[in-house]
């Protein structure tokens, strides 16, 4: 029986200019107990109907709908439907414990008293696989990792029981094991609470994971429609086909880089180390960087990505080790040759909508970061003042911007826009490492490609270096030359991407790359849920604890990094002992 | 839905609210600059054919046992409560600032001796300052204003600094400093603009504040001293002829505490404001 029905859905955006059409007569429905999912790209209108259907569209749109009924009765949001968005932290306030946020939508829902509605935010917590729960209802957000948050949100929207749950791109800021896990979660909730969950995603492995049904959607209207199998595996029209080639094929935006024999590394760092109070930051990292290469660092959450990004730059000091630049020791001590440091690296950050300053324009953004340039390098000052306009303006059309977005305030801009300036702003100071970290992950799939392009362009026309930090390995593959994975803090691989992503090595290394959903729903069916990392283990091989190669060596002591031909390696499986009945000339392969 | 439409008539109210206090904010410092200035009469020439007269049209508030026009007295007073308020809060905001910027920014020692220095001086109440400050240089606006500043510019100090705490960690502080500009820059370009919100919230509170103490010590008699009153001066001297002359006492009273309030819907209207930018 269908739960939540729709008929003919119009909606139209009303500003003052113009009128937007976003949605134009969509039919659908969503049944008890299955999960519905809707697939598009960016800007066919996805979020937007989803938000009609709950009544959240106020007045800046006009809705227009024969039918929109869940078992007969309309829909209210907080009441009978609940919805969940992608960034966990703009459902969460920031300022309340957790604990407390769940209770009072238990007491909204239904008179009790607090005791009774802590113990069932405790339930709550508990059915999201959240362990500790009495612990974790004390913490504030800002406590919990990404996953764990999206979980609370999940845990707050069940608080309503709701007959129907839309779900709008709930894993898209999530690491893939963690989208694994969110997932199946939200698979396992549906069928036991026997509520309808509509899955909106632009991302086909997610589709394909978890839905039984699925609409296609494109430009405000429904293309295609059928059951996951039929759609995956059959599709009619030409615009899935498109989807799903896309998201199958290779699509390379970088070409293989021919590394010249005793190439010059522009950038070398070894064995850094960096330990916070209480557990690893950083631990004996080394690698290189060569020029106009893209150097990609993958890593789950947590596992030190940013923290070596923010030694590199200047911003933490390392607790030992070293980094050199072109051969030139990069000391810290050294006050003035930090300076030189400084010009060299740049980097874009996250989240484009606190990297920018609130109170500044683009323009006097970039100002500023002239004005630093040209202390460090003494020029004439009248000559330089006039011609600074110049190279602003040069710098935003370069990077796509108009001169008026440079009049504008940071939150006037849009996402891409924002990241733009920021790619503007490092980009002025002719940097020759440019570290972005998860720069792409916050953006829209077209926004995103629009990036990338810039910055893979930029690199290969200056002749720099970049750094590029994302949890993504499916976004690695298309744009890095060679990767480094880190976990927990050690880098347990580092190899040309081409031949790690095909052929890893370490364990850990496929174990990242088998949490990558892939869009075929018999395959993500059968994908088996990513292991919880846990358990410290002392002195042994950091990854002791989930690796199912483990021997009893790994136990005692950690693997050093061993080195074949450009494809360097830290675990056991590669070390001499377990080569040490093999032929010297031996040509050394995977051994898992 | 329904918590929601309560947030937004409260929102409503609140700008009324606003809008009537700064107007009236608006006509008390217009009468306290031009009734003594451009008024019949002086707040401290003595008339003595016009004794304890009372309400009338010539003299809207009377006149006292000098036959003093307490109509003009009144708004002298409310120019001098006005000029030590805003006068103090302006030094204390100035230096709150500094200090707070620094220990805030810099972080680790020097934080932590800044703010122990600034908790020592803090444990000293206020108004002992002022009262140990008017003893050794005299009565007298100078000195009023010195000794409120002694310890009035640490809550400042206090915000700021946690402010700065707050926003060095900001992404956008990081990218200043990889770009290579200066601490001082940073801080006072980059930073100090984000948290002007907080400080212009707490400046509004710093005056009625200092407003509050002159007119209470004034009113103890510690504060000014003749011929110069304020409006604690006003009701002290009010005080004694109550029951005769009630008109004395009110209409200072009425004045410093519409002053008093005013200052603080504004604060607090200032306080939600910056709380829904954020
Ligand atoms: N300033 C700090 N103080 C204490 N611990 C920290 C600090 N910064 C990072 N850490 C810890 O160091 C580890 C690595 O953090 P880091 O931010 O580098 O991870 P990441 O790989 O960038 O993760 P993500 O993908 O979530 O961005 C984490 O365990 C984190 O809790
Ligand atoms: S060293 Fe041992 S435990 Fe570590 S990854 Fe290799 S096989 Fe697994
Ligand atoms: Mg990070």
């Amino acid at each position: 029986m269908n739960m939540l029905d729709v008929r003919s859905l119009y909606v139209t955006y009303l500003s003052e200019e113009e009128r937007v059409e976003a949605v134009r007569g969509i039919d659908f429905s969503a049944e008890e107990g299955k999960v519905t999912g809707i697939v598009g790209e960016s800007g066919s209108g996805k979020s937007t109907a989803m938000l009609a259907v709950m009544g959240l569209l106020d007045h800046k749109a006009a809705v227009e709908a024969e039918k929109v009924s869940l078992f007969g009765n309309t829909v209210r949001a907080g009441d009978n439907a609940a919805i969940i968005f992608q960034d966990p932290l703009k459902c969460l306030n920031p300022t309340v414990k957790i604990g407390r946020q769940i209770a009072e939508t238990v007491r909204n829902r239904k008179k009790c008293t607090w005791r009774e509605a802590k113990k069932r935010s405790e339930e709550l917590l508990d059915s999201v696989g959240i362990r500790h729960p009495r612990l974790r209802m004390k913490q504030y957000p800002f406590e919990l990792s990404g996953g764990m948050r999206q979980r609370v949100v999940i845990a707050i929207a069940l608080a309503c029981e709701p007959n129907l749950i839309v779900a709008d791109e709930p894993t898209t800021a999530l690491d893939a094991a963690m989208q694994v896990r969110v997932i199946r979660l939200l698979k396992k909730i549906v069928k036991e609470t026997n509520t309808a969950l509509l899955l909106v995603s632009h991302n086909m492995g997610v589709i394909a994971a978890a839905c039984d049904y699925v609409y296609v959607m494109k430009d405000g209207k429904m293309i295609e429609n059928g059951c996951a199998d039929d759609i995956f595996y059959n599709p009619q029209t030409e615009y899935t086909k498109k989807l799903l080639s896309d998201a199958t094929a290779e699509q390379l935006l970088v070409k293989e880089k021919v590394f010249a024999a005793q190439e010059n590394p522009l950038f070398t760092v070894r064995h850094l180390k960096k330990r916070f109070q209480n557990e690893e930051g950083v631990n004996d990292v080394s690698f290189d960087i060569c020029e106009g290469e893209v150097f990609a660092l993958a890593g789950e959450s947590g596992s030190g990505k940013t923290t070596l990004a923010k030694i590199l730059t200047g911003l933490e000091q390392p607790d030992s080790g070293e980094v050199f630049c072109r051969g030139e020791r990069v000391d810290r001590k050294n006050r003035k040759r930090n300076k030189n440091m400084h010009g060299k690296v740049r980097m874009i950050f996250q989240d484009p909508y606190s990297s920018l300053n609130p109170c500044m324009t683009i323009n006097e953004m970039l100002t500023e970061t002239l004005r630093a340039k040209e202390k460090q390098i003494k020029f004439d000052q009248k000559e330089r003042k006039k011609d600074r306009q110049r190279q602003i303006e040069q710098m935003l059309t370069r990077v796509g911007l108009s001169s008026l977005d440079g009049k504008r305030y940071p939150r006037e801009l849009s996402g891409g826009q924002r990241q733009k300036a920021a790619i503007a702003r490092a980009l002025l100071l002719e940097p020759e490492l440019l570290i972005c970290d998860e720069a792409v992950s916050s953006l829209d799939a077209a926004t995103r490609t629009q990036i990338l392009d810039l910055l893979l362009r930029v690199v290969k026309e200056k002749k720099i270096a970049c750094l590029f930090i994302s949890h993504d390995m499916a976004l690695i593959r298309r744009i890095s030359h060679r990767t480094g994975v880190l976990y927990k803090g050690t880098l347990a691989e580092c190899a040309k991407t081409r031949d790690l992503c095909r052929d890893p090595w370490h364990p850990y290394t496929k174990a990242l790359l088998d949490s990558v959903m892939p869009p075929d729903p018999l395959k993500a069916r059968k994908q088996k849920v990513p292991a919880v990392h846990e358990g410290k283990s002392e002195g042994g091989c950091p990854y002791f604890g989930s690796c199912g190669y483990k021997m009893e060596m790994c136990k005692d002591a950690a693997p050093e990094m061993y080195d074949f031909e450009g494809r360097a390696v830290s675990c056991h499986l590669y070390s001499k002992q377990q080569r040490a009945g093999r032929n010297p000339n031996y040509k050394m392969t995977s051994q898992i | 839905m329904r918590k929601e439409n309560r947030i937004s008539s409260k929102k409503r109210k609140g700008y009324r609210d606003e809008k009537a206090a700064l107007i009236i904010l608006l006509i008390w410092i217009f009468l306290a600059v031009c009734v003594p200035l451009f008024g019949p009469y002086s707040p401290t020439e003595q008339n003595a054919e016009i004794r304890n007269q009372p309400m009338s049209l010539i003299h809207f508030f009377g006149t006292d046992e000098f036959g003093r026009d307490n109509f003009t007295r009144v708004w002298y007073g409310a120019g001098i409560s006005l000029v030590i308020g805003v006068g103090s809060s302006l030094i204390n905001g100035m230096i709150g600032i500094l200090y707070g910027a620094v220990a805030g920014y810099r972080g680790k020692r020097i934080d932590m001796i800044l703010m122990r220095a600034a908790d020592v001086i803090a444990a000293i109440p206020s108004i002992l300052y002022v009262i140990l400050i008017t003893l050794v240089m005299g009565p007298g606006i100078k000195s009023m204003i010195f000794g409120i500043c002694i310890a009035g510019w640490i809550d400042m100090a206090r915000v700021v600094r946690g402010e700065m705490i707050r926003l060095k960690e900001t992404d956008f502080a990081a990218a200043a400093k990889i770009d290579g500009i200066s601490g001082i820059r940073i801080l006072f370009r980059h930073l100090l603009p984000n948290a002007l919100g907080m400080i212009v919230v707490n400046f509004l509170f710093l005056i009625p504040q200092a407003i509050f103490t002159e007119a209470f010590l004034s009113f103890l008699g510690v504060g000014l001293s003749a011929p110069t009153a304020s409006l604690g001066t006003l009701i002290q001297e009010g005080r004694d002829r109550m029951i005769l002359y009630p008109c004395e006492l009110l209409a200072p009273l009425i004045t410093l505490c519409v002053l008093l309030v005013v200052f603080h819907i504004l604060a607090m209207a200032m306080e939600r404001r910056g709380g829904q930018t954020d």
